[in-house]
């Protein structure tokens, strides 16, 4: 199983969840996409892009469909299914969830018992 | 989960789409990024070899997907069958041995679920045959039911007829009988079912062309009619529709053909066709000759149906003779359940036997992969080593297992496709099927279910104990922990070989029980002539007693023919029942009868116990007489001298001119041994009339019984030559000595007797063959330790029995645990078993002595080896 090695375990699944959430997507897009929403801060492998996809097209979160690119090349979309997003809402949760408790520990100082 | 199996399924359909999408993908993704890289400036080859570089291993990549969509299982699946086949091609004995042992396991038991599922299961083939009833007299105490009997008197048919709201009804006869016809002047020797009006309408079955019989026409005098089957129809008349309005012949009166039915037809009885039943209160309606059968009405239940019945058919139930503290009562049944309960009980039992072979087949299967993978445990270790998952080890093994059980359950459906042939061919009559033996697709499932359960037993534990080890493991290791397992495993089927004689053991002490219970009369040598007198031309007492009696003169002249005689019944099989009053009394009570020629009791040697036989003098009219049994004066006269009594049976008073003792018959009604004292009344033929005999023999076959002077002699030969003389147009229905007689009564449990045997039997085999197996796996392993001792000087003799006495221990192992389950069998097999306690000690001595004969071959064969063993070449070897 090909794993992100800059990103949390899941948050890969995560973020392409939002980010197809937005429009259907191909995979080279999805990239680019969060390349660009990240201000270059997040570097996803490129190949290891498309293990997550399947995975997430086998859960059953995501669609695929081959359709015409901007470019009028033929790619394959991904889309969000409905249980897609009620799985990117949970996921958004407890993102929140975790990003406030390890805020709340970096911001721990000395002396406060 | 289930979403994610319907999206590999249809992957796997469409694998190929699925890799060409997956490789224009990420070659898409490629150029995409190698355009972006050139127009931010890179030289195109440049771009392109950058873009590479960025996206890592497409192979990489594509097999990760493959993961992520669970199709690398498809392709593991696919490497460990072909796999498992080389190893299972490099192991032939083993391998061939596996699947003939489950094949067996297998076929035997889909074969008898055929048979249950005929019986018992499968819905009777016709419309709504949901609500299909039959009318049940229940025996018990209040208001429990201790037996039951599906057969009914005329007394019950004439309350129930006409009254019941809920519930259409027709009367039918279960069996059929042997008659001669007469079509185009060729004789042909047809078997009939007598069925009352509406039965074909109560079933939901229209005849193919023409009508069924009318109430008006199922009477006593009414028009003789015929209903064809639609293979006789084929067989006599091409299947032309003008058949109907012409008659044939049966037993010498023309009867009209009014209908024929369709082609895949049938009721219980394999019948050429069908008349009128014609039931009535007169004779034949005091015998429990009778079924009847009921269809729900509109909203009817069986609960609501079933009171109505009861509380309607009371009043016709006082006339039985009931004794105190019990009590009869009507009630419904479902025509399936019904029909199929007595062989469906034998059929489950028989399942079970099947079910008990399948798991001595599966354990000894078991043993066997165990014995596969310890051989291979090098190979797995190294796989272990070379970091092979726990999970792909399993998966190999299961494979493996799944590829011996799939081939030994396709061998036992061809088995069965065998047996169910043979059954159908053997013992379709013996079940009284409502529909054929098939091997249909529900038998095809159970097939399938049973290869699924042989994979679990056969493929988890020995893939589970693989997969278990460790590399740092060394082979001798893994050797003995193999070797403990199938200790294990070798136990367990000797238990249950140890349940399955024990059964067997109980069913076949039942049939010896059975065959060596005094008949009450002198069987040996004895043969039986039955014919039908359902013919016009022996409507009249005079006819028939002349017909009788001539043979019968004729056979006691004949020097090698001791004494000759005839009767109504013959011991071992069903009497005829029938209602009897004391002198002024109005209640009538049901005993036995039958009528006899002078010298019957003398033909079959039944003692006198007081008075005298009939003979020529009862033949003369006048003062009708009788003689009863011992049976018959201990349940009705008490204390009351015989000799004198005058009863009231069969048309005519009778005085009681002897007493006889007892001889065995099969019960009718309300009883259960299989073979018992019945209560019963001779009269003389002569003394009958003629619509007395007409009812009877529309039922009853009389035989003549002739004993012949010393052995040699060629009874059947002579008789046929004197039946012959006297009446050459008159068939003789079967010709058997009377032990045949009682074999055909007791078919049913000798069948039952038999199979379990044969499970019993082939189980034990089995068995025997995976003890051999393992006292020769463990002598190899322990080769080492016996050149030692050989070397040192112990004497081959003593090295002998040390390799002998494991496996017998095995033997007191299984007899030890199987002795519980075997008792528990025991217990519920009590219905089944006579004259036999569940704590037989006969028959635990002789499970005890077979199992110690086995145990002790299939030990000592394969240790004989250790005889040949050279100690010093052992000791250089390993």
């Amino acid at each position: 199983m090909a794993k992100s090695n800059d990103l949390l375990q899941g948050t890969l699944d995560l973020l392409i969840l939002k980010t197809v959430s937005l429009q259907p997507m191909h995979g080279y897009g999805i990239l680019l996409r969060l390349e660009q929403l990240s201000g270059g801060a997040l570097n996803v492998p490129q190949g290891s892009l498309y293990p997550a996809l399947y995975r997430l097209v086998h859960r059953g979160w995501l669609d695929s469909e081959f359709g015409v690119s901007e470019n009028n090349r033929r790619a394959k979309f991904y889309s969000l299914t409905a249980e897609g997003r009620r799985q990117l809402e949970v996921e958004e949760r407890q993102w929140q969830r975790l990003s406030q408790g390890v805020t709340m520990v970096l911001k721990a100082s000395r002396g406060v018992a | 989960m289930i979403g994610r199996l319907r999206r590999f399924f249809a992957l796997a359909r469409e694998r190929r789409r699925f890799e060409a999408e997956m490789a224009e993908e990420m070659a898409d993704h490629l150029v995409r990024r190698s355009a972006d890289l050139e127009a931010d400036g890179w030289a195109p080859s440049d771009a392109r070899r950058r873009a590479r570089l960025e996206f890592g291993s497409v192979e990489g990549f594509q097999e990760a997907c493959r993961e992520a969509v669970w199709l690398h299982l498809l392709d593991e699946l696919w490497r460990n069958l072909r796999h498992g086949v080389r190893v299972l091609f490099r192991n032939p004995v083993l391998t061939s041995t596996v699947i003939l042992t489950l094949g067996l396991g297998i076929g035997v038991n889909v074969s008898i679920f055929s048979l249950l599922d005929a019986a018992l299961l499968r819905p009777l083939p016709y419309s709504a045959a949901e609500r299909l009833v039959v009318v049940e007299t229940h025996f018990g105490q209040d208001g429990v039911s201790a037996s039951g009997n599906l057969y009914q008197n005329g007394r019950t048919w004439e309350a129930l007829a006409g009254s019941v709201q809920q519930l259409d009804l027709a009367v039918f006869s279960d069996g059929s009988s042997g008659v001669n016809a007469v079509v185009d002047g060729r004789a042909e020797y047809l078997q009939q079912q007598r069925v009352g009006a509406g039965f074909f309408r109560v079933l939901g079955v229209d005849p193919l062309i023409g009508r069924e019989f009318t109430a008006r026409e199922d009477v006593p005098g009414g028009p003789r009619l015929a209903i064809l089957s639609h293979r006789l129809w084929q067989h006599l008349y091409l299947g032309r529709s003008e058949v109907l309005g012409r008659t044939l012949q049966l037993r010498g009166e023309p009867y009209e053909i009014v209908g024929v039915m369709p082609a895949d037809f049938r009721t219980g009885v394999d019948a050429d066709l069908w008349t009128p039943l014609r039931p009535s209160l007169r004779g034949e309606g005091e015998g429990a000759n009778y079924m009847i059968l009921g269809r729900l009405r509109g909203a009817a239940t069986l609960d609501s149906a079933s009171d109505e019945v009861r509380a309607i058919g009371a009043p016709a139930l006082e006339a039985l003779r009931i004794p105190a503290g019990r009590q009869a009562w009507l009630g419904l049944e479902s025509l399936q359940r019904g029909l199929g309960r007595e062989a469906g009980s034998h059929l489950l039992l028989s399942w079970l036997a099947a079910w008990l072979l399948l798991g001595v087949c599966s354990f000894n299967v078991t043993g066997l992969v165990l014995a596969l993978a310890a051989r291979r445990s090098a190979e797995m270790a190294t796989r272990r080593a070379l970091g092979g998952g726990r999970g792909a080890i399993v998966r190999q093994m299961l494979t493996e297992s799944l590829v011996l059980c799939a081939l030994g359950g396709g061998l036992g459906i061809l088995l069965a496709a065998f047996g169910v042939r043979l059954a159908g061919a053997f013992l379709a009559s013996l079940l009284e099927l409502w529909q054929p033996i098939a091997l249909d697709a529900r038998a095809l499932a159970v097939a399938l279910l049973l290869t699924l359960f042989a994979l679990l037993v056969t493929g988890l534990y020995p893939a589970w104990v693989s997969a278990r080890r460790h590399a740092r493991h060394d082979a001798i290791r893994v050797a003995r922990r193999s070797l403990s397992s199938r200790r294990v495993l070798v136990t367990a089927q000797l238990a249950l070989v140890v349940a399955l004689l024990v059964g067997a053991g109980q069913l076949v002490r039942t049939i010896l029980h059975l065959q060596d219970l005094t008949p009450g009369f002198n069987a040996e040598g004895l043969v039986a002539a039955t014919v039908s007198l359902q013919d016009v031309r022996y409507r009249q007492p005079d006819a028939a007693n002349r017909l009788l009696q001539s043979v019968a003169a004729r056979l006691n002249d004949d020097p090698a023919i001791a004494v000759a005689s005839a009767g109504l019944n013959l011991p071992y099989e069903r009497p005829l029942n029938l209602s009897f009053v004391w002198g002024a009394e109005e209640e009538g009570k049901i005993t036995n009868l039958s009528y006899v020629t002078p010298g019957y009791f003398e033909a079959l040697q039944v003692p006198l116990l007081d008075g005298r036989y009939l003979d020529t003098r009862d033949d003369a009219p006048g003062a009708a007489t009788a003689v009863v049994n011992a049976a018959f004066v201990h349940t009705y006269l008490g204390d009351r001298e015989p000799l004198g009594t005058s009863l009231r049976i069969a048309g005519a008073e009778r005085s009681i001119v002897g007493v006889v003792s007892d001889t065995r018959q099969t019960p009718g009604w309300g009883e259960n041994e299989p073979l018992g004292h019945r209560a019963a009344v001779f009269i003389s033929l002569s003394q009958t009339s003629a619509p007395f005999l007409e009812l009877v023999h529309g039922w009853f076959e009389p035989s003549w019984v002739v004993r012949p002077r010393g052995g040699g002699v060629n009874v059947e030969e002579r008789l046929r030559a004197a039946v012959s003389a006297i009446d050459p147009q008159l068939p003789i229905a079967a010709v058997r000595s009377m032990d045949a007689v009682r074999d055909q009564v007791l078919a049913r449990q000798r069948l039952q007797a038999s199979l379990l045997a044969a499970a019993a039997g082939g189980a034990l085999i089995i068995a025997a063959v995976g003890l051999g197996g393992l006292v020769a796996a463990s002598v190899a392993e322990r080769r080492r330790e016996f050149g030692i001792r050989l070397a040192l000087g112990a004497s081959p003799w003593s090295a002998l029995g040390e390799a002998v006495l494991p496996g017998l221990r095995l033997a007191v192992f299984g007899l030890v645990w199987g002795l519980p389950l075997a008792v528990a069998l025991a217990y519920g097999l009590r219905a089944f078993v006579h004259g036999v306690g569940p704590w037989d000690a006969v028959t635990y001595g002789w499970v005890a002595t077979l199992l110690a004969i086995a145990a002790g071959f299939a030990s000592l064969l394969p240790a004989l080896r250790v005889l040949r063993f050279d100690p010093a070449r052992l000791l250089r070897s390993d």
